[in-house]
């Protein structure tokens, strides 16, 4: 069981580390930065998008691994 | 016949043969033979994960989603993007709240939050508390749904149909497929509408890319916009407080009487812990062709007299009538779909907390009289206070989602926390609506440190909930086992299951 907790925990914080990445501090700074252009996009546009998908991809991973049912 | 009278004629034919296909399907999902209040209100538990995904989506995403947010983009750029967390977050509420609410409701039959809360607490006062509180704030969210519809219908047919006429049609509309099939045709013109939101507003975001820039390509769009707008691809470090906990007050959406009821209808936990984090890709995603139609008309129409006019214009500027019918039935779908589902939550909070509450020796038939009765008296009375609101959509429904919000400590305390008392759960929930009323419109406190007034609300409702049920009787431990016991039993389970796999 504890192994189980420890597990899961570890999805927890990779999900929490993607949410973070749309937050303050880190999303405020990404969000201030014109240059470089990705994909014909400014950065603070690009990294949003990216971002999210990450958050989404982590929410994904907590789903199968973490959550239970 | 000049030219525009055929393309409005074009898009009323195309907004009107979705209205027709909708009632189609409420004919289609109607009960044969005599209705319960389970199948009315909670569709028998049988909602399968396609269409529970669906209705959850397109419940979420009303006409803001469509008019609103491209609104913002167009005027502010993408500080929008900062409140993007609320489709990720709100989502996993279905997992973390709706999860444990679905064992309950089986086990139970729960139908509405008012008959769970109610019960754990020992309590009909809170039941009767939660159900209007509910329905206190269900009804701004309604009215400016309508406004929204009516606007689409004036918009659409350049003022030949007005304002008030769009909304009855709206009304009508929607009326005739709840009381058609209930909450099984509100599911299924979800999924209808959740589909032609998503592909419609797709659709628009390229022809609009190629029709202004030559092609599928955004790299000039972007450009254009990085040096003659930049301060509209940039989010200033002083917005994030507000953004942050303004996504906070939208943790209101999952557990809003209408989103909750879905965790009542569907089949399986199992439907609830993907639908949790695979709703997000459909909700941001969303919003790549709204930032594309709102950057559009950045470049191509600067000087719009309204923002939020920048979708319908882009749209009659540089697309087919055709394409123009389709884009505004997805925004119509988009309107409709939130608003079916708040009235058929109106209805059920109605019927089982406060009628049955009053009449429990009520029989199926009665209370479903009433109960369709009162959708079509809400109904008119949200018709008759868009005709006066002059307030922005925006604003409403913040005080909406945050007053409802206040609801998720004695959700909380129910599902969670063995220590939460019925008195705990009454005065949390009490403060924290005067304090969402007082600090959204009192001037002197009005949003204090520029936070929103949801968050205020919950942040005393919550202090006030610990404390006095810290200090006050819990509920019996039979109760207590009844919900907590049952839980627990239910989590060993799951976690028996997983460690054998």
């Amino acid at each position: 069981m504890k192994q189980n907790r420890k597990g899961r925990a570890i999805y927890v914080l990779i999900w929490v580390l993607a949410f973070a990445l749309v937050n303050y501090p880190i999303g405020a700074w990404a969000s201030n930065k014109l240059e470089p252009y990705i994909l014909g996009l400014p950065f603070s546009v690009c990294y949003f998008w990216v971002a999210y998908t990450l958050l989404i991809l982590a929410g994904v991973l907590l789903a199968w691994k973490a959550m239970r049912d | 016949m000049d030219m525009d009278m055929d393309n409005w004629q074009i898009i009323l034919i195309i907004v009107a043969l979705y209205c027709a296909l909708v009632i189609a399907v409420g004919v289609f999902t109607r009960t044969k033979g005599e209705s319960t209040l389970q199948d009315y209100f909670v569709g028998n538990r049988s909602l399968g994960a396609f269409v529970a995904f669906f209705t959850y989506v397109a419940t979420f995403h009303s006409s803001f989603a469509f008019i609103g947010a491209a609104g913002q983009m167009y005027s502010s750029g993408i500080k929008f993007f900062a409140t993007f967390t609320s489709c990720v977050v709100s989502p996993l509420m279905i997992y973390i709240i709706g999860r444990p609410t679905w064992y309950l409701g089986q086990k139970y039959n729960y139908m509405t939050q008012g008959e769970l809360v109610g019960d754990y607490y020992e309590s009909k006062a809170l039941r009767y508390l939660v159900a209007v509180v509910s329905l206190v704030f269900l009804i701004p969210y309604l009215q400016s749904q309508i406004a929204a519809g009516g606007i689409i219908f004036q918009t659409i047919t350049e003022g030949r149909v007005s304002y008030l006429l769009g909304c009855v049609i709206l009304y009508a509309v929607i009326i005739s497929y709840i009381l058609l099939g209930g909450f099984k045709a509100v599911a299924w013109t979800d999924t209808v509408q959740g589909i032609l939101m998503i592909v419609m507003i797709w659709i628009a975001g390229g022809v609009i890319l190629v029709r202004t820039s030559g092609s599928m390509n955004w790299s000039n769009l972007m450009q254009t916009m990085a040096t003659q707008y930049p301060e509209k691809v940039l989010i200033p470090a002083e917005y994030w407080p507000t953004y942050m906990t303004s996504f906070i007050s939208l943790f209101g959406i999952s557990i809003y009487p209408p989103s909750f009821q879905r965790f009542f209808a569907v089949k399986n936990p199992k439907t609830l812990k993907w639908l949790s984090v695979t709703t997000p890709i459909y909700l941001i995603f969303f919003y790549v062709p709204i930032m594309i139609i709102a950057f559009s008309g950045v470049v191509y129409m600067p000087n719009l007299e309204s923002a939020d006019q920048v979708v319908p214009m882009m749209l009659t500027q540089y697309a087919s009538p055709i394409l123009v019918g389709l884009v505004m039935a997805g925004a119509l779908a988009a309107t409709m779909s939130s608003t079916d589902s708040q009235l058929h939550s109106a209805s059920s909070i109605f019927t089982v907390d406060l009628y049955k509450g009053f009449k429990p020796d009520a029989s199926d038939k009665q209370a479903l009289f009433s109960g369709k009765t009162f959708i079509v008296i809400i109904s008119a009375a949200a018709l008759i206070l868009s005709q006066y609101s002059s307030a922005l959509i925006t604003t409403i429904v913040t005080i909406a989602l945050g007053g409802c919000l206040q609801i998720l400590p004695s959700l909380i305390g129910a599902l969670y926390w063995k220590g939460a008392s019925r008195l705990g759960a009454l005065s949390g929930l009490i403060v924290g609506v005067i304090v969402v009323i007082l600090t959204q419109y009192v001037p002197a406190i009005k949003t204090p440190l520029g936070l929103s007034s949801g968050f205020w609300g919950l942040v005393c409702n919550l202090l006030v909930f610990f404390l006095v049920s810290r200090a006050t009787p819990k509920p019996s431990a039979a109760t207590v086992q009844k919900f907590h016991g049952y839980l627990e039993e239910v989590n060993r389970q799951s976690d028996r299951k997983a460690a054998a796999r």
